[in-house]
C-alpha cells in the first residue's frame, strides 16, 4: 500500500496511462480508500478533461515552402559571402606582406645610412637586424598565411545541399 | 517508416525528402505548442518555422546524442519560446471575428448553437490557460497535448523532474481555479 504523498506525486502519470500496471493499481487501491487523494484526483482529471476544449489548428500549407525558401536563400548568401574571420585573415595576412615590403625597401636604404653613423650610434646598428628578422619571419608567416586561406576557404565553404523547391 | 532518428541522419547528408518527412509529422504538434503557449497563430506559424529551420541546420549536431528526436525537437522549440518571452515580444492575442466566423461556418454539420457554446468553452479555456505564468503554462502543454513526461520534459528544459512536477502541480491547481471563475462568470 502505498501513502497519500507517493499517491499524488503519480497521479498525472496514472491519468496520462505511463505507470507501470503494478503502480497503477497501487494507486488505484489508494485512491478507493482515501478521500482526499480521491477528491485531488477529480480535480486533476477535470481540469485536463477541459483542456481538450482548446483544439487544434492546422498549419498553413504554404509554411514548408516557406522554410524551403528561407533554407535556399541562406545557403546563397553563405555562398557569396565569405565567413568574416576568413575575410580579416586575408586582410592581415596581405597588411603584413604589404609591411614587410615597405621593410625591405627600408632595408635598402636604411643600413647604408646607418653606416655613416658615427661610432656613439652602434647600438642603433644592432638593434636594427633583430628587427629585420622580425620582420623576416613575419613576412613569412603572412605568405603562409595567405595562400592557406584558400585551403582553409574550400573547407569551410563545404556546405550541405540546402532543399530547394518543395517537391 | 523510417524512424526519427534515420531520418535526421538523412538530414545531416543533406536528404530534402528526410526533411519533409520530418516536417509533416512534427508541424502539426510544433504549431499547436506554440500556438497554445503565446495565443497567436501568426506567431506559432513563425516560431514553426523557425524551429524546422534550426532543425535542418543543427542536423549534425544530433548524431550521438542520447536523446530522443521528439525531446531535442522539442528543446529546440523550448529555447525559441523561452527567448521569445524573454524578450517579452509576444502578447497572447484572441482569435479574430474573422476566424472564428470562417472556423464555425466550416463545421456546419453541427447545430450553430451548439457550435457557439463549443466556441465560447474553447475560449474559456484559452484564456484560461494563457493566464498561467509561462513556465507553468508550458509544462502543462508539453505534458497534456504533447504527451512528454516529466522526466522529458526535465531532461528537454534543463530543470530537477522535481522542479517539473511542481510546476505541473501548481499550475493545475491555478488551472483550475481560473476556470471555475471562468465558467462561473459565464454562466
Amino acid at each position: 500500500m502505498i501513502d497519500c504523498m507517493k499517491c499524488l506525486e503519480g497521479l498525472s502519470d496514472y491519468i496520462y496511462k505511463q505507470l507501470p500496471p503494478q503502480q497503477a493499481s497501487h494507486i488505484e487501491a489508494h485512491l478507493r480508500i482515501c478521500s482526499p487523494c480521491q477528491k485531488e484526483y477529480e480535480i486533476l482529471s477535470s481540469t485536463l478533461t477541459m483542456l481538450d476544449k482548446w483544439e487544434d489548428i492546422k498549419a498553413e500549407p504554404s509554411s514548408l515552402v516557406a522554410i524551403k525558401a528561407r533554407l535556399q536563400a541562406e545557403h546563397q548568401k553563405r555562398n557569396h559571402h565569405l565567413p568574416s574571420y576568413i575575410q580579416v585573415g586575408v586582410l592581415v595576412s596581405i597588411g603584413i606582406i604589404v609591411l614587410n615590403i615597405l621593410l625591405g625597401v627600408q632595408g635598402l636604404i636604411i643600413p647604408p645610412l646607418l653606416a655613416h653613423l658615427p661610432a656613439g650610434w652602434q647600438p642603433i646598428q644592432e638593434a636594427y637586424i633583430p628587427l629585420l628578422l622580425v620582420g623576416l619571419l613575419l613576412s613569412i608567416g603572412g605568405i603562409l598565411t595567405l595562400f592557406s586561406s584558400p585551403i582553409l576557404i574550400m573547407k569551410m565553404i563545404t556546405v550541405r545541399s540546402i532543399p530547394t523547391e518543395q517537391r | 517508416m523510417k524512424e526519427d532518428r534515420e531520418l535526421i541522419a538523412l538530414c545531416a547528408r543533406g536528404d530534402e525528402d528526410a526533411f519533409t518527412i520530418l516536417y509533416h509529422r512534427y508541424k502539426s504538434r510544433l504549431l499547436n505548442y506554440f500556438y497554445r503557449l503565446f495565443g497567436n497563430r501568426e506567431r506559432a506559424e513563425e516560431l514553426m518555422q523557425e524551429t524546422f529551420v534550426r532543425v535542418w541546420r543543427a542536423a549534425p549536431k544530433f548524431q550521438g546524442m542520447e536523446a530522443s528526436f521528439r525531446t531535442w525537437l522539442y528543446a529546440i522549440s523550448h529555447h525559441l519560446a523561452a527567448s521569445q518571452l524573454r524578450k517579452r515580444r509576444y502578447l497572447s492575442l484572441p482569435l479574430s471575428k474573422e476566424s472564428e466566423e470562417q472556423q464555425l461556418s466550416e463545421t456546419n454539420a453541427v447545430p450553430l448553437e451548439q457550435q457557439l457554446i463549443k466556441k465560447e468553452e474553447e475560449e474559456i479555456v484559452k484564456r484560461s490557460i494563457l493566464r498561467l505564468p509561462p513556465r507553468q503554462r508550458e509544462v502543462i502543454l508539453l505534458r497534456h497535448y504533447e504527451g512528454l513526461t516529466c522526466r522529458e520534459i526535465s531532461a528537454m528544459v534543463g530543470c530537477p523532474l522535481g522542479t517539473v512536477k511542481t510546476r505541473f502541480h501548481h499550475g493545475i491547481k491555478k488551472l483550475h481555479s481560473i476556470l471555475r471563475t471562468e465558467f462561473q462568470n459565464s454562466a
